[in-house]
């Protein structure tokens, strides 16, 4: 999860400012593992220690994802109209694939929903 | 060698703008290398010595990984909670690569070429050669 998406897509689609600052402190500290190792980047003698780092990220990257993606859900659930729900929707066309697959069942339902309503007016 | 000199000293001051980021990089490096073809394919300096020539590469691809190494170590370094450009480090990461990359493409085909124009003396490297770099780039590209 990029740090731009938070600011942006993910601003619009949750309003909860303290998860929003929690996730940005979370990606920040995923980057913080190769920053206090940096030295252990580049030492070809020492590849376990780059692949624990690179493991240690990944293992952030996915409980931060799975957070995102439980809290963008939760706000899902909260919006009743199905209008809404495709404009939220909409706004997600960017998310990683994460979010895109968590995301494309409920699509498929308010797409069908939206149209109808469309339709109706 | 003082032919050489202005492309050595073009990847080292090029490597230091804070504007121009690992990326200006490339050009010289393929400029050295082509540099280094002209002198192979005219000259007998490296025909007498083959040493030289590997010692040479050798150095080369020490100077261009440690400017690779130490420009990303500086921005990882560098990023603090306040001031986190994601975009703008990934930039380097992926510059980094390509310019290491660069190195092991350019002298390749190069090496390809003086052997398809003169087989009688062919390029030839340390068995060494590349393993800094193939471990460079592997490793940003895991970042």
């Amino acid at each position: 999860m990029l740090y731009g998406l938070i600011d942006n897509e993910l601003t619009q689609v949750i309003g909860d400012a303290n998860f929003l600052k929690e996730s940005k402190e979370a990606t920040f500290d995923m980057f913080k593992l190769f920053k206090m190792q940096v030295e252990k980047l580049f030492d070809k003698s020492r590849q376990e220690d780059f692949n624990k780092l690179v493991k240690d990220f990944e293992l952030a990257r996915g409980n931060l994802d799975l957070k995102i993606g439980r809290a963008i859900k939760e706000q899902f659930a909260s919006v009743r109209s199905s209008i809404d729900k495709f404009k939220m929707l909409e706004k997600f066309k960017n998310i990683n694939k994460v979010l895109k697959d968590n995301s494309s069942d409920n699509f498929t339902e308010v797409l069908e929903d939206y149209t109808k309503v469309e339709l109706r007016n | 060698m003082c032919t050489l000199e202005r492309h050595f000293n073009a990847i080292d001051s090029n490597s230091h703008k804070k504007d121009t980021g690992l990326d200006s990089l490339k050009e010289p490096i393929t400029n050295l290398i082509n540099h280094l073809k002209l002198i192979w394919m005219n000259t007998k300096h490296f025909h007498k010595d083959i040493a030289r020539f590997k010692n040479l590469m050798d150095a080369v691809e020490k100077e261009i990984n440690n400017k690779v190494q130490k420009v990303v170590s500086g921005k990882l370094r560098n990023i603090t909670e306040a001031k986190f450009e994601l975009g703008d480090l990934m930039a380097e990461v992926k510059s980094g690569m390509q310019v290491a990359q660069t190195f092991e493409d350019v002298y390749t085909a190069t090496k390809r070429d003086v052997k398809e124009e003169n087989s009688e003396y062919s390029w030839d490297e340390s068995p060494e050669l590349f393993k800094e770099t193939r471990t460079t780039v592997s490793r940003l590209n895991e970042l």
